[in-house]
């Protein structure tokens, strides 16, 4: 178990710069996730850790050591890969102790612990079978397998449950973090799901081109985005950001307004230079209710029904659309005029750079 | 079968008939006498076995049709061993890894077998000549090897293999040489099967170098021996011996072919066999 410092990290393919200065802190045995959409960088510095790619700039410290010209095979580290890349010509039992027999570790010994990690990872019954002969939640085990086999410092996923089927996903995820409880190894894992950064992690990375936009524990992210980019990006339903004007504002909140928003007030600091301007205001559907009279009129537009929530897009007569998570048990139809009301203390207010207010 | 397929379906036994005639003439005469062959009939009248007992005692003009298949056999083996075992790293190298000027180099090597081979001869006579080698299996091994077009189709074959499960080598483990030869060589397994196998048949089949580069009827390959028998001027030319002389030594070649055409389509697909 190891944990890892990244300083200043950079990657460059040609003049293209892909990472450009990440500093991060993984403690000891935490279960971390880099999310963020696609060509955000996440993978690319993942497998800049596994010594996959070439580090342009910074330094990767894993444990004491730098580790920025270490071979992948020295650095103490086991990935799981997106594609499984389990070798077909092996069996199960051949996958999971190719890193031993690469080791050296006599063939009796090889044939015990591939047993063990077989116990643990249930799949026994699978060894004799080849890749080909599998599914792919079998696949996955035995790529797991192969990981955990060697006993690294620090394990890798990279998106290891995008192949999966949605409800094996859902499984495995639930195995994934039982893993991580009995082993108490660092891990890292990679996806751009957020539902999964926040069903497993200790602590999420969000990235978005080459940078890192916030580091912390899931419920920190959901409550405190640091910026448009983390609101947008973490919760589901997404978090509906929009326009209004600050009317006034001191230490305890201020007062906003917009076409479709009647004034009210959101308990949030506000610096009084910022009065008379424009900002972005951030609420959660959850965080909306239906009132007999909120801020936020509108007809309804759409109703997603999900059994003990109902999904609404209320769209109001100034053109703009709101969305609402409501309790399932409401009975809504479409067309139907309503109010939406919210608590001020969960509004997130974002100033005109788009950072948290 | 479908109606509107019969017109393709006469056309392909019109084929089939085309290519197998003379084949199947050269089987059926090479059990009739000497005397039937110049008689007008498609199919002998009278049969008999003394061909076949000729070619393995003696086929005429002091040439020996075992000994000429124990030599075409030792220079197939040593020449499919020698080629794969050139071929293969050749092939990762240009395929898989990187180095200052591979795809020039590559060029170089293609250019090689866009060349006519003929070209090849008097400058390969002379080298063979001086190195003592004429008239021996060793002088009808050396140039076949390695062989270009084998090293284009594993080439091919090692560019399509996934680059996830080099990776996943690595991480298990495993230094470069391992990758290659634990991992890599493995997963080529149907190119490597269907470069052997297409070897095989160019070194058997081959025929112009041998004639070359031998002399004696001792050091004779296959092609060169039969080609011997027909080109007697002094005596009456045996066709029926020749004709089964001709199947006899092709016998190891089609019962190759026959076990080894899976391999040889199989062997063309890239990532046949990954999953």
């Amino acid at each position: 178990m190891a944990g890892l410092q990244l300083s200043g990290i950079h990657k460059n393919y040609g003049p293209v710069e892909v990472i450009k200065g990440i500093d991060l802190a993984i403690e000891p045995g935490e279960f971390v996730v880099f999310v963020g959409p696609s060509g955000c960088g996440k993978s690319t510095l993942l497998r800049m850790i596994a010594g996959l790619e070439e580090i342009t700039g910074g330094t990767l410290r894993i444990g004491e050591r730098v580790c920025n010209k270490v071979a992948a095979r020295d650095r103490g580290v086991a990935m799981v890969f997106q594609s499984y890349a389990l070798y077909p010509h092996m069996t199960a039992e051949e996958n999971v102790g190719f890193g031993l027999r690469l080791a050296g570790v006599p063939k009796a010994e090889r044939a015990r612990r591939v047993r063990e990690v077989a116990r643990v990872l249930q799949m026994e019954h699978l060894l004799e079978r080849k890749p080909g002969q599998l599914s792919g939640g079998q696949r996955q085990r035995v790529a797991i397998g192969r990981a955990i086999i060697r006993k690294p410092d620090v394990f890798l996923f990279d998106e290891p449950l995008s192949n999966l089927d949605a409800a094996l996903r859902v499984d495995m995820r639930m195995e994934l973090s039982r893993l991580h409880a009995d082993l108490g190894a660092t891990m890292i894992y990679v996806t751009h799901d957020q539902v999964e950064a926040m069903t497993m992690a200790d602590k999420i990375v969000v990235l978005d081109q080459g940078r890192v936009q916030q580091v912390g524990t899931p419920m920190e992210l959901y409550n405190m985005p640091a910026n448009l980019f983390v609101a947008g990006f973490i919760g589901a339903p997404k978090m509906n950001l929009l326009r209004v004007r600050i009317d006034a504002a001191d230490r305890a909140g201020a007062a906003i307004s917009a076409p479709f928003l009647r004034a009210t007030e959101v308990r949030t600091s506000v610096p009084s230079a910022l009065v008379g301007q424009e900002v972005t205001l951030g609420i959660r559907p959850h965080t909306l209710e239906l009132r007999a009279s909120g801020p936020i009129s509108g007809s309804i537009r759409l109703v997603e029904r999900l059994g003990d929530t109902s999904i609404i897009e209320v769209a109001t007569q100034a053109g703009q659309s709101v969305f609402a998570a409501i309790d399932g048990d409401i009975d809504v139809e479409l067309n139907q005029v309503v109010s939406l009301g919210f608590d001020p203390a969960k509004a997130h207010l974002f100033g005109p750079e788009g950072t948290r207010l | 079968m479908n109606r509107n397929n019969v017109p393709r379906w006469l056309i392909l036994l019109v084929l089939a008939l085309l290519w197998i005639l003379p084949m199947a003439s050269l089987i059926l005469f090479s059990f009739a006498p000497s005397s039937e062959i110049l008689k007008d009939q498609l199919v002998p009248s009278n049969w008999t076995w003394s061909n076949y007992w000729r070619v393995l005692t003696d086929a005429g003009r002091g040439v020996s049709i075992p000994q000429a298949m124990l030599n075409s056999a030792v220079i197939m083996v040593a020449q499919v061993v020698g080629i794969l075992l050139l071929d293969i790293p050749a092939a990762y190298a240009f395929g898989r890894l990187r180095w200052p000027g591979r795809d020039f180099v590559f060029f170089l090597v293609l250019v090689t077998m866009m060349m006519p081979g003929i070209l090849e001869v008097i400058s390969l006579y002379d080298l063979m000549a001086n190195w003592g080698l004429v008239d021996t299996v060793y002088a009808v091994i050396l140039p076949g090897l390695p062989r270009v077009v084998g090293i284009f189709i594993l080439r091919q074959f090692f560019q399509q293999l996934p680059r996830e499960m080099e990776e996943a080598a690595r991480m298990d483990g495993a230094t470069d040489f391992q990758v290659f030869r634990l991992i890599m060589v493995p997963l080529a397994a149907p190119a490597i099967i269907t470069v052997g196998v297409l070897s095989a048949l160019y070194s058997w089949n081959n025929f112009l170098w041998p004639l070359i580069i031998t002399n004696s009827p001792a050091s004779m390959t296959v092609p060169v021996a039969v080609s011997y028998l027909s080109a007697d001027t002094a005596a009456i030319i045996n066709y029926t011996v020749i004709l089964a002389a001709a199947f006899f030594t092709s016998l190891p070649m089609i019962i190759l072919f026959l076990f080894g055409q899976r391999w040889i389509v199989n062997g063309m697909r890239p990532t046949a066999g990954i999953k």
